[in-house]
């Protein structure tokens, strides 16, 4: 008989940390492979029951570990797959989802789109924390400068000048193509 | 003054910010876009997957947590949200007037609309179009046309308890399925071709029929073909693009005189290898994957027994499906696809009918263990010695299969008498197929079966070992050719199997290092001469009786 985790094994240290450090990574690998970001939820959630079960896996080295993680979440997904006879569905938001990016993408439009992602979360990286925080509250809070400058009791001026400032860095990414 | 490169301004950001967002909207298909422009774009995509990333992982730990502090309660499995017209908040502006996608909300409500209202007519127009005739209140939707002899049938709904006229199905969500052809000469083939569909394959006359036509890329699919015994009736399953509405799971019976087919809405998803016939060919089994957790912590499924022929449920028993969270294991990706093909996970599936069909046998767990037995008059669940991959002899005692040490062997039902027949190679890592799929030639007197990468054959007394036909074993670049699931044809004059090729090892993403391909053949009884199948075909099964 196998052991589910306990609400203690969730709150240790090394299970949350465990999560903290390798879910992001299996869940881009698995929202990626599945219909829909709650059949990824789904299986996330099976890949690290399975390895909160597995207790040695804590003592194993890093790159065992994601490896362990990356190979487990291969065959949930297979398992996934032929669950639901080798043909998941598309879900309504995943089309809505298409119908904003995919309007004049072909496959070769794709690709190039797809690096430019990554070229930019990868210049992302190398911006400072200030810069990183002002760029999200921007865009992913959808904060206008004077409300950022609230939220982090700055000067609006200077939120301002640090937008502009990160924004024109980023801007030569794409210029210089 | 801001120099040329600088084209955001500390005064303006947000404006500019704004109105490059509007200017998105605007922007023509395959329009070069400004720099600014595709930064702000790219970077809106970016905080949107992040932030939906970030709830994702709060709401799966989340739902860990909830796990351990629930351990005997049904799993916090989710459901996909009710289906709106809606987008979700990280597909919205984030904030401001002129936000690029604000515009698109009311396009897509009304591409969505036209679409529904779309549906609505064309599902009216065809269902007061065609007869339907009602068969009861579970299932069996017979076909327009029945009466006419062998027409060309088109399901008008899975829903048959719904009156006549108010359709239950959208547009490309009907079946479309013709009768069996009575003309192909034996032995006769069926199969799962590249497009999803059913055919059928005539081997002497070298003639193939389509058997359905509605199967699409990430749309309707065929799968779980399975022939009665008697090869009366083929059964498969029927599985609509979105399996998350009611009426997704259908099973399509197909009689082999040629009458018109039948549909039965089923309760889903399945579990494993769909479907198990009885031995007298009139009840047809399948098992219900719930998701539900029993008191004692196993997993919970449902084993619904329906009427070949009017495809109603006879009986419905839930049944201890043992405990879940197998964990998955150091799995290559050709062995992944090796899983697949066998309906197994950590071992082989286990899905049979007694002769006296009185019990079931059933995979057990993460089917390392031997089968469960049920009981089909109680629904009492018991362990048995009985293997994985369990079989029972045609017209005998035995039952065929493979333990969870590797061995395969049979076991006399009648005295629970094991005789080994094989014992698993050793192993040397170069072994790609450890699972050992067997199968019974029409006789129930040679065994058909997976070993050391090929397919060999056997005596049921043990006599005569042989291989049939090579498989090529790991080589140094991780790269393995197997021979599986052999199956020989009703006269024994041929081998039915698939040859898989590929990596045994994927790479750091979990993608096979080489290309997989898989392909089906047919060979004479000796493994001489095989003949393909068409590129893609994913499932075939011999037409018994042909």
């Amino acid at each position: 008989m196998q052991r589910r985790p306990s609400m203690t094994d969730l709150n240790d240290a090394p299970a949350a940390r465990l999560y903290r450090t390798y879910a992001p990574t299996i869940l881009t690998y698995l929202r990626r492979r599945t219909a829909s970001r709650e059949d990824a939820e789904d299986l996330l959630l099976e890949v690290f029951l399975a390895a909160f079960e597995r207790n040695s896996l804590a003592e194993l080295p890093p790159d065992q570990q994601i490896a362990w993680l990356r190979r487990v979440a291969h065959h949930k997904l297979i398992d996934s797959y032929r669950r639901a006879s080798r043909r998941p569905s598309v879900a309504l938001d995943e089309i809505a989802e298409m119908a904003y990016t995919d309007d004049d993408l072909d496959p070769e439009a794709q690709v190039q789109q797809h690096e430019t992602l990554r070229d930019l979360q990868a210049a992302l990286r190398k911006l400072s924390p200030a810069q990183q925080q002002v760029l999200s509250l921007r865009f992913a809070d959808g904060l206008r400068c004077a409300e950022i400058a609230s939220k982090l009791g700055k000067q609006e001026a200077a939120v301002r000048m640090l937008l502009s400032r990160t924004l024109n860095l980023l801007r030569s990414l794409y210029a210089d193509r | 003054m801001a120099h040329d490169d600088e084209v955001f301004t500390p005064e303006q950001v947000d404006e500019q910010i704004e109105y490059l967002w509007d200017a998105l909207h605007f922007a023509q298909p395959g329009q070069r876009k400004a720099p600014e422009m595709e930064l702000i774009e790219n970077l809106q995509r970016h905080y949107q997957q992040a932030r939906a990333d970030a709830r994702s992982l709060d709401a799966v730990w989340q739902r860990l947590a909830q796990q351990g502090t629930l351990s005997q309660q049904s799993p916090p499995r989710r459901t996909r949200p009710p289906q709106s017209v809606s987008l979700p908040p990280e597909h919205r502006r984030p904030s401001g007037p002129a936000a690029p996608n604000r515009r698109r909300l009311p396009q897509l409500i009304v591409a969505i609309a036209a679409v529904f209202l779309l549906t609505v007519l064309v599902g009216g127009l065809v269902a007061g179009l065609v007869l339907v005739r009602h068969q009861g209140p579970v299932t069996a939707n017979r076909p327009t046309g029945q009466a006419t002899g062998r027409p060309t049938s088109q399901a008008t709904g899975q829903a048959t308890s719904q009156p006549t006229g108010q359709p239950t199905t959208k547009p490309g969500q009907t079946p479309h399925v013709t009768p069996l052809p009575t003309t192909l000469a034996p032995p006769v083939v069926t199969y799962i071709g590249s497009d999803g569909n059913v055919w059928e394959k005539s081997i002497s006359q070298g003639k193939t029929i389509q058997i359905t036509a509605d199967a699409q890329p990430h749309g309707a699919q065929y799968s779980g073909l399975a022939w009665a015994p008697d090869g009366s009736m083929l059964a498969v399953l029927r599985t609509a693009a979105d399996t998350t509405q009611n009426g997704a799971y259908t099973l399509v019976l197909l009689p082999a005189d040629g009458m018109a087919p039948r549909f039965a809405t089923l309760a889903g998803p399945l579990d494993n290898q769909p479907f198990a016939w009885s031995p007298d060919s009139k009840l047809l089994a399948y098992r219900q994957v719930t998701g539900q957790y029993l008191p004692s912590g196993n997993d919970k499924e449902i084993l619904h027994i329906l009427n070949a022929q009017s495809g109603q449920e006879v009986k419905s028993l839930v049944f201890d499906r043992g405990p879940s969270g197998c964990g998955g294991g150091g799995f290559g990706p050709l062995t992944s696809t090796i899983f697949a093909v066998h309906h197994a996970y950590e071992g082989i599936d286990t899905f049979a009918w007694a002769p006296d069909q009185q019990t079931m046998l059933v995979a057990y767990a993460c089917f390392n263990g031997p089968a469960s037995q049920i009981d089909l008059n109680t629904g009492a669940t018991r362990s048995t010695i009985y293997p994985k991959d369990a079989s029972y002899q045609p017209n005998g005692n035995l039952i065929l299969g493979i333990w969870g040490d590797g061995t395969l062997g049979v076991v006399d039902f009648s005295d629970n008498h094991v005789r080994a027949l094989v014992q698993p190679p050793p192993s040397n890592g170069q072994y790609a197929v450890y699972l050992g799929w067997s199968s019974w030639s029409h006789d129930g007197q040679i065994i058909y079966y997976e070993y050391e990468d090929g397919i060999w054959s056997i005596g049921v007394d043990g006599s005569n070992p042989h291989q049939v036909i090579a498989g090529t074993p790991v080589d140094s670049q991780h790269v393995a050719t197997v021979q599986l699931v052999p199956s020989l044809s009703p006269d024994s004059t041929l081998l039915l199997y698939l040859q898989a090729h590929g990596s045994s090892i994927d790479d750091a993403n979990g993608n096979p290092t080489i290309p997989e391909t898989n392909q089906w053949y047919i060979a004479h009884a000796d493994g001489s001469n095989p003949v393909a199948l068409p590129q893609g075909t994913t499932e075939a099964a011999w037409q018994p009786g042909t």
